[in-house]
């Protein structure tokens, strides 16, 4: 059953994007999109209890672990929130003219041909098929990006295809290099297959090893927006259509860091968790340095955004850096509260964007008065990205600093602590410039239902995951700790 | 074929091969870097050809033979195409001066020539100076595409970058998987095109070249 399923999983993205192509009705497209997803989500829980009962399964170059299938969960339900939103925010840029109605078709089936290669990322065993499936997102997430046409969306899609395909070119570099050093120990077509080497991993040979796990961090990196191959990201997931915008920063990104956690659980085998976890502080801690100035500075909504995603990959790879179970545990919590949390906030921010025609921060204004239950919600992803309790993130950050305190990482500490300070206040001053004050260049409209179930939804999750992590989800988190941290 | 003289042939392969990138870094025509990447792929085809006959490995033939179509004609013929779509006539200054492009250049050669005697010996029969040719590559078509603010040499870096972890991966562990090496090169037809319709969509209209807009900023 389970193994049916691994197969299964990356197929039905698959053919819905083919179905895409056969309709050009935006109400049919749009059912195609949302039942799809809905059935993306159950299969996946399906998988979720076969896991929870019989362990890991594998099909070929696909398996499933827990520590797989946290991403896999945050990618299906993040999918479905986005297909909901999707059906409001198409409504209105189909009006405006944003989104040509004779392209639509293109536009579901790049979505769900993009969503079918990230499931394909985070199901491959084979490091090989991990990288081909990486690079498949590269390829149907640039046309995406520039899918509005405009220049300034080209400009980011060109970025974007250029820097990462470079980006993971190292990453392949790397993977070559892991091969080679597995191949030496045993023979055949294992040598590729994640959990075959990770039998062996103690047993390789270290140097080769390092250089390519450095490889896969810059490589890998650049797609995870880790700093300072960064550059890409806040000019693609500002320009691209929102719903894009959420699935970059919510799922594609994590993505990225999955492949980075494989590499880096055979390194700290092969030579040993002081280097790897070292490489992985300093990334880190740059990614966090680098987008303090930039969140301060900004006048863009969605470059603001851009530039957060970088901070909290940072603190994701900081949770890592440090290492044990709590860094580990914390980090991975804090993949699925970033995911979920920044979603929310893409969205909020999509549709205040939408009511006032600009993305620029100075002409939001007085949100709260024109769209209270869209303001109530940005503001609630404000607070939580700055990491305010009762909201999840503040407590997956508590964890990676618990962590960072066990290990005694004090100069560390500091400047994670001083730059969440100083990000706390930036963020709060822009979102309450927005929502609050007296509302100009927008006018009261009713607010579209898809748009805000779809925020509902994920509001939920993130206070939800903020109070109490249910049984469920902490014995998944648990179970994948124990895979990363051995 | 004895092993020695394998081990000679794929040193001599490797010195044309970085022969070839000193072409790709000096060309001042983007026509000369695009004939100089096709010499490229065809030196790393010959190299597979040459490793497929001395190890008898059926898979290494299909991966020699794959690259000769794709990487030597299929990419260069496209290439060639969207220059001839663009009709582009001026020559576009790189960043830095070639003369310093050129220094940068031996300075990784060496750099990446250290970087490998440091591994000690990778524990295959049939390396050479694979491995430090293969960084050498990958550094290279990195540097060329971040001294030149054009597309079409912005993709002729990314696809000598990319041959340069194909010949790493032939010499050193006698090629990936079949399947995974044509999943890989079914994603670089991919991402070419994607840029070369890229690349067309932004010519036809604003009349600028894609690697060189610049308004997204800070």
């Amino acid at each position: 059953m389970a193994e049916t399923l691994l197969w299964i999983l990356p197929l039905v993205p698959t053919v819905t994007a083919l179905l895409m192509l056969t309709t050009r009705n935006r109400r049919i497209l749009s059912t195609i999109d949302v039942g799809s997803s809905a059935l993306l989500v159950a299969l996946t829980l399906v998988l979720a209890r076969e896991v929870e009962a019989g362990g890991p399964r594998s099909f070929g170059v696909l398996r499933v672990d827990d520590l797989g299938l946290v991403f896999l969960l945050l990618l299906v339900v993040l999918t479905l929130a986005v297909s909901i939103y999707t059906v409001g925010w198409l409504r209105q840029a189909v009006a405006v003219g944003n989104m040509k109605a004779e392209s639509l078709h293109f536009y579901f089936a790049l979505v769900h041909a993009f969503i079918a290669t990230m499931v394909v990322t985070v199901l491959a065993d084979n490091l090989g098929v991990l990288w081909i499936a990486m690079e498949g997102t590269t390829i149907t997430s640039a046309v995406l990006v520039g899918f509005h046409g405009h220049r300034y969306g080209l400009e980011a899609a060109w970025k974007y295809i250029i820097v990462t395909t470079i980006g993971i070119s190292f990453g392949l570099f790397g993977t070559v290099l892991v091969y080679a050093a597995a191949a030496a120990v045993q023979e055949g077509a294992g040598a590729m297959s994640w959990s075959a080497i990770m039998q062996v991993a103690p047993a390789l040979d270290p140097s080769i090893v390092r250089i390519g796990f450095i490889f896969v961090m810059i490589g890998y990196g650049t797609k995870a927006g880790l700093a300072p191959m960064h550059l890409w990201l806040p000019d693609a997931h500002s320009q691209a259509p929102t719903p894009v915008s959420a699935l970059l920063s919510g799922v594609l990104i994590k993505c990225a860091l999955l492949g980075i956690i494989r590499f880096r659980t055979i390194a700290a085998a092969a030579c040993g968790p002081a280097f790897t976890d070292e490489v992985l502080l300093v990334f880190g801690l740059i990614s966090i340095v680098v987008a303090t100035p930039f969140i301060l500075a900004q006048r863009d909504l969605k470059r603001l955004l851009g530039y957060h995603s970088v901070e909290h990959v940072g603190i994701i790879a900081l949770g890592l850096g440090f290492g044990g179970a709590v860094g580990t545990y914390g980090a991975l919590l804090h993949v699925v509260n970033h995911g979920v949390t920044k979603a929310l906030a893409f969205f909020a921010a999509g549709t205040a964007i939408a009511r006032y025609g600009s993305r620029d921060m100075r002409a939001i204004r007085g949100l709260l008065a024109v769209a209270p239950i869209g303001a109530t919600f940005l503001m609630l992803a404000a607070l939580s990205l700055a990491g305010v309790p009762p909201f999840s993130i503040f407590v997956s950050e508590l964890l990676v600093l618990r962590a960072g305190i066990g290990h005694g990482h004090w100069v560390a500490i500091a400047i994670f602590l001083v730059m969440v300070v100083v990000i706390f206040a930036g963020l709060l001053h822009h979102a309450g410039a927005m929502v609050f004050g007296e509302p100009r260049g927008a006018g009261r409209r009713a607010e579209a239902w898809s748009p805000l179930l779809a925020m509902m939804l994920l509001a939920a999750i993130m206070v939800l995951l903020g109070l109490t992590i249910p049984a469920s989800v902490d014995g998944v988190l648990r179970r994948a700790t124990e895979i990363v941290v051995g | 074929m004895s092993a020695e003289t394998v081990y000679t042939i794929v040193n001599d392969l490797g010195a044309l091969l970085l022969f070839t990138m000193i072409l790709i870094l000096a060309a001042g025509q983007i026509y000369r870097a695009i004939y100089a990447v096709a010499a490229q792929s065809l030196l790393i085809a010959i190299a597979g050809g040459v490793l497929a006959l001395a190890t008898g490995n059926v898979d290494l033939w299909v991966i020699a033979g794959v690259t000769l179509g794709v990487k030597a004609i299929v990419l260069p013929w496209v290439l060639h195409w969207v220059v001839r779509r663009m009709n582009v006539r001026r020559e576009v200054e790189p960043v830095i001066p070639v003369a310093a492009t050129l220094a940068l250049a031996v300075m990784v050669v060496v750099m990446s020539f250290h970087l490998s005697a440091s591994l000690g010996p990778v524990r295959q029969a049939i390396t050479g100076n694979a491995l430090p040719v293969g960084i050498a590559l990958t550094l290279l078509g990195v540097l060329v595409m971040a001294t030149r603010k054009t597309a079409l040499h912005q993709m002729v870096g990314l696809f000598a970058s990319e041959n340069g972890i194909f010949f790493t991966a032939m010499a050193v562990t006698q090629g990936m998987p079949l399947i995974i090496e044509i999943g890989v090169i079914l994603d670089v037809i991919l991402a070419a095109l994607v840029m070369a319709i890229m690349v067309l969509r932004v010519r036809s209209t604003v009349d600028a070249d894609i690697a060189s807009l610049d308004r997204l900023r800070g």
